[in-house]
């Protein structure tokens, strides 16, 4: 096959690769919709066309208030193109892009562009006054590929929380991010539980394309010889958040932007940070369908956490779902969402929902051991070794049949404490994790009896038998005599063995799989938080909208049944011929059916989204953070 | 609040189910293969070597445990933890203990594999869930039935003894020898199961020979591939067979009430455990993503609402009729 050809194939592949992307974004879309989301769909078909058609990247560069996000941004670009100060200044999301002209703009809902003067820029830049649609920046800049979106955000600890979640709503929309750190004082708890958060949203970095920069900024004011012990501490820290290497740069991006050709390690860093997005740009190509293709997975996992709360909807009772929609409104969507507050709720939740659960099975345990020593007493040499195991896992299975039960109630508590209300998601995850426990088998395993007694009467049987022919009448009779007796005495033997074996071998057996049984459940309860934490993040500011759309959707539904009548009134005759008609929970049922469809179908996405990556000659190159 | 705990109740469940099972066994006249094995597994001559094998089968699964069999554990074993119990409720078998063969052991062990005690306490599945999940859900279907017909007609101990002298190499070939007309005996029921639950010829003759390639040293010799096919190729051509595949056609063709129901709620709330019985119920009542996802993937065995008539399976057993036409004894 010549280049040419070579080429040709390559081109036609990522073509048929792009489109394949288009279509199940459109899809995805669809589906939001029908799922009385459009705005989703909308967001979802546009970061699709972004990445596949306008071939643009972005890369979100983020941090705490006052990092110097916008100096470093100023610094990368080699102009002051956005306010920096010593008081907290970005307060909105500033895109910045390539263009022939250096403008400032205000991008409209329907995508009109308002140039903006300066000033009016920087008011709005720093939050000093409320706008609809967002901040466009347009610079000459050569240091910015053209493939290359910078957007600017507010500081993520801002104490206006509307400031915080724009900024962190940003996150599942970003292909690169540039986390800001302050040397001086690095990667304290907000940053890493942010980090976290970011990693949920960008479905982590491996083979999703997403990468992940720390610009460890204001290096200067870092004595050279901690240095060192500085990025170490990094590294370690971010063990257990990042799976790989992370890449690190010590800028200065203050002493970049008064001496750009200086030869300080901070300057020389930042020039380095502008060649890494140099080299970025330059993969674009073929990183963006990776991120197309992760972007839409995670919008698919929304998507079924949203089915899952539906579907839960449509079940409830008109007056719950009315108080559950109540709440909503009043919480998440009239009051701002408060996530730090959520954040807490789930940790709360999560440590006391841990400590029952352990208090249940210790004293389960406790209850069971009495109970197996006190039944060894009683039960003879069959009950013992043959019953008593699986009855033990009976009454285990029982237990925990019971307990998983509680749990479920527990976490749907807690996903109601968090959101205000709950999906199915704890209901399937405790019902797998029943599933596999039933088929563990025993837990408790007593060895049978030895072969003493069987052989020991067969022996003494055959014995008497040989004497009664060959010997003396009276001694073999006696003998074969001899072997109930032998059995009985060999029986009672053998039921003294193993009632001693089984009290030694007991206590060792319940401590070892109530901790794994605990194991179990503890990681359905992980599942189960880690599933509301992601929901969270991937939802994000929308969480209120989407929620109240869902159950409003739900409530609709629930008003089609048709309302019941007082027997005997001409209503409750038409009622009744209505009814045969169509049946009050008609409209609940389909409704339901449309949903368990939509599910199936966000999974068989998923599956062939998550192939798309494998098949050779479609799959796009990893990109990870290393 | 829970009730207190009431060992005994648990205990007693247990001893009736089992007398419910050897009664089974024992009504079942034309189960010579059960008559056999009720021998093998109950008598005392039988008894003597049959419990010193399986005193040795324990620290043999423990060590399994360790080193090539794992508990199934995550969503990634769900279907096929569902399909075992869809299977069990068709032919009305008790559902044994699961193990999968962990990944450093595949292609050591058959896809499907019974394991367990003379006394059928604690009997084992053991699975090769990566190489099963190739096979199409009706050849599935005929593997699993097999495994659990196996168990149910009390021949995991006859595995467990091949198993059990081989690992720890003591008179394997004597013990081969004597158990020889159990084995030659023992395949023929659960073939027939199978057949039940696959519903179609083809692709359980196809598992059929597969069930008899690639064996393990230490497999029991079950009986020849001719006549094994023979006596299935006579069972599909029974009235048995017919009213099954009568009946799976009409549950295609007319979905029964609950299908409906089912359908369109696609969703059951978890029936309460009844207390000392097996999961079945709740089990029954799990309805997972990845449940869903395999059930996307491909066909299902068997329609829903398709069910085995309560007399097939005992009919199904191996009878006397059959081990005269077919000479094995």
């Amino acid at each position: 096959m010549s280049n040419l050809d070579l080429a040709t194939s390559s081109d036609r592949s990522s073509t048929d690769l792009s489109t394949t992307l288009r279509d199940r974004a459109r899809e995805l879309a669809d589906i939001a919709s029908q799922l009385g989301l459009p705005g989703l769909g909308e967001h979802i078909v546009a970061d699709t066309t972004r990445r596949l058609e306008h071939a643009q990247l972005r890369v979100l560069v983020i941090g705490e208030i006052k990092q110097g996000k916008s100096t470093l941004i100023n610094a990368l670009l080699g102009e002051a193109l956005l306010p920096s100060g010593v008081t907290p200044t970005t307060g909105a999301v500033v895109q910045i892009v390539r263009d022939r002209q250096l403008g400032r703009f205000l991008v409209n809902a329907d995508g009109n562009r308002d140039e903006l003067a300066p000033d009016r820029f920087a008011k709005l830049a720093k939050g000093k006054e409320e706008f609809l649609g967002t901040l466009l920046v347009t610079t000459t800049s050569e240091h910015l590929p053209p493939g290359v979106e910078l957007i600017d955000t507010p500081g993520i600890n801002d104490l206006e929380r509307f400031r915080s979640l724009m900024s962190r709503g940003e996150l599942p929309r970003g292909d690169a991010i540039i986390l800001v750190l302050d040397a001086t004082q690095v990667l304290k708890l907000t940053e890493v539980a942010f980090l976290r958060d970011a990693l949920v949203a960008l479905g982590g970095t491996e083979g999703t394309g997403a990468t992940l920069l720390l610009a460890l900024n204001r290096i200067d004011l870092v004595p050279d010889a901690e240095r060192g012990t500085l990025i170490d501490h990094i590294h370690r820290e971010l063990t257990a958040v990042l799976p790989g290497p992370v890449e690190v740069f010590q800028t200065d991006a203050r002493g970049a932007s008064k001496q750009p050709k200086g030869d300080s390690i901070g300057t020389r860093e930042v020039h380095r940070l502008r060649a890494r997005l140099q080299t970025l740009a330059s993969t674009s190509t073929t990183v963006l369908p990776t991120r197309a293709r992760a972007s839409l997975q995670r919008s698919v996992d929304l998507l079924l956490h949203h089915t899952s709360i539906e579907a839960r909807a449509l079940r409830l009772e008109a007056a719950t779902l009315q108080a559950e929609l109540k709440e909503v409104r009043e919480t998440l969507v009239q009051q701002r969402l408060d996530l730090d507050k959520i954040e807490r709720t789930i940790a709360e939740g999560r440590a006391q929902i841990a400590q029952s659960c352990h208090e249940h099975l210790t004293s389960f345990r406790g209850e069971l051991q009495t109970s197996i020593l006190a039944q060894l007493e009683r039960s003879d040499l069959r009950s013992t070794a043959d019953l008593l195991p699986g009855a033990i896992q009976d009454a285990l299975l029982h237990f925990t049949y019971h307990e998983t039960e509680r749990l479920r109630l527990a976490l749907e508590q807690l996903s109601r404490d968090a959101i205000h209300t709950c999906g199915e998601q704890a209901q399937r995850r405790l019902a797998e994790t029943m599933l596999n426990l039933g088929f563990r088998g025993p837990v408790v395993h007593l060895q049978p009896p030895s072969v003493g007694v069987e052989a020991g009467t067969l022996a003494v049987g055959i014995a008497g038998t040989a004497i009664m022919y060959f010997g003396n009448i009276v001694a073999g009779m006696l003998v074969t005599i001899a072997a109930p007796l032998a059995t009985m005495f060999l029986r009672e033997r053998s039921i003294r063995e193993l009632r001693e074996a089984a009290r030694k071998t007991v206590p060792h057996a319940l401590s070892h799989s109530f901790s794994e049984l605990e194991g179990t459940l503890l990681r359905a309860v992980d599942a189960h938080v880690a599933g509301l934490r992601e929901y969270i993040v991937l939802a994000h500011n929308q969480l209120g909208a989407h929620l109240q759309a869902l159950l409003e959707r739900a409530a609709a539904v629930q008003a089609q049944a048709l309302p019941p009548a007082e027997p005997g009134t001409p209503a409750a005759s038409a009622t009744a011929v209505n009814l045969t008609e169509k049946p009050a929970s008609d409209p609940r049922r389909t409704a339901l059916t449309e949903l368990r469809a939509l599910e199936s179908r966000l999974e068989q996405l998923r599956d062939e989204l998550a192939k798309l990556a494998t098949e050779p000659g479609l799959a796009a190159p990893v990109v990870s953070a290393a | 609040m829970t009730s207190p705990l009431d060992l005994g109740r648990f205990l007693q469940r247990r001893q009736f189910r089992s007398f419910e099972q050897d009664l089974a066994r024992v009504t079942y006249a034309y189960g010579v293969d059960v008559r056999r094995f009720r021998w093998l597994n109950q008598s005392m001559a039988a008894q003597t070597v049959m419990r010193a094998l399986e005193l040795r089968w324990s620290a043999v699964a423990e060590e399994l445990m360790r080193e090539e069999l794992q508990v199934p554990e995550g969503a990634a074993t769900l279907p096929f933890l569902q399909e075992i119990v869809r299977i069990a409720e068709l032919l009305r078998v008790t559902l044994p203990s699961v193990r999968l063969v962990a990944p450093s052991a595949r292609g050591r062990w058959p896809l499907v594999t019974p394991l367990g005690n003379a006394r059928n306490s604690d009997d084992w599945l053991v699975l090769d869930a990566h190489a099963l999940a190739e096979r199409s859900p009706p050849q599935r279907a005929f593997l699993l039935a097999q495994g659990l017909g196996h168990i149910q007609c009390g021949h995991a101990a006859l595995f467990m003894a091949h198993f059990v002298s081989f690992h720890e190499d003591r008179g394997h070939a004597g013990l081969r020898l004597a158990l020889r007309p159990f084995s030659r005996l023992a395949a023929f029921s659960a073939d027939r199961a199978g057949l039940l639950a696959s519903g179609e010829f083809e692709p359980a003759a196809q598992m059929l020979a597969r069930s008899t390639e690639q064996l393990p040293p230490w497999y029991p010799s079950l009986a020849s591939l001719p006549e094994r096919r023979r006596a299935l190729e006579e069972f599909d051509r029974s009235r048995v067979v017919a009213r099954v595949r009568s009946s799976r056609r009409f549950a295609e063709e007319h979905p029964s009430v609950r299908a409906l129901v089912d359908q369109l709620m696609q969703h059951s709330e978890p029936a309460a455990l009844t207390d000392g019985a097996a999961t079945a119920p709740e089990i029954t009542s799990a309805t997972t993503a990845d449940t869903r996802a395999a059930a996307a993937a491909g066909p299902q065995a068997f329609a829903a609402g398709f069910e085995v008539p309560a007399e097939a399976w005992p009919l199904a057993r191996c009878d006397q009729r059959l081990t005269q036409r077919l000479g094995i004894f």
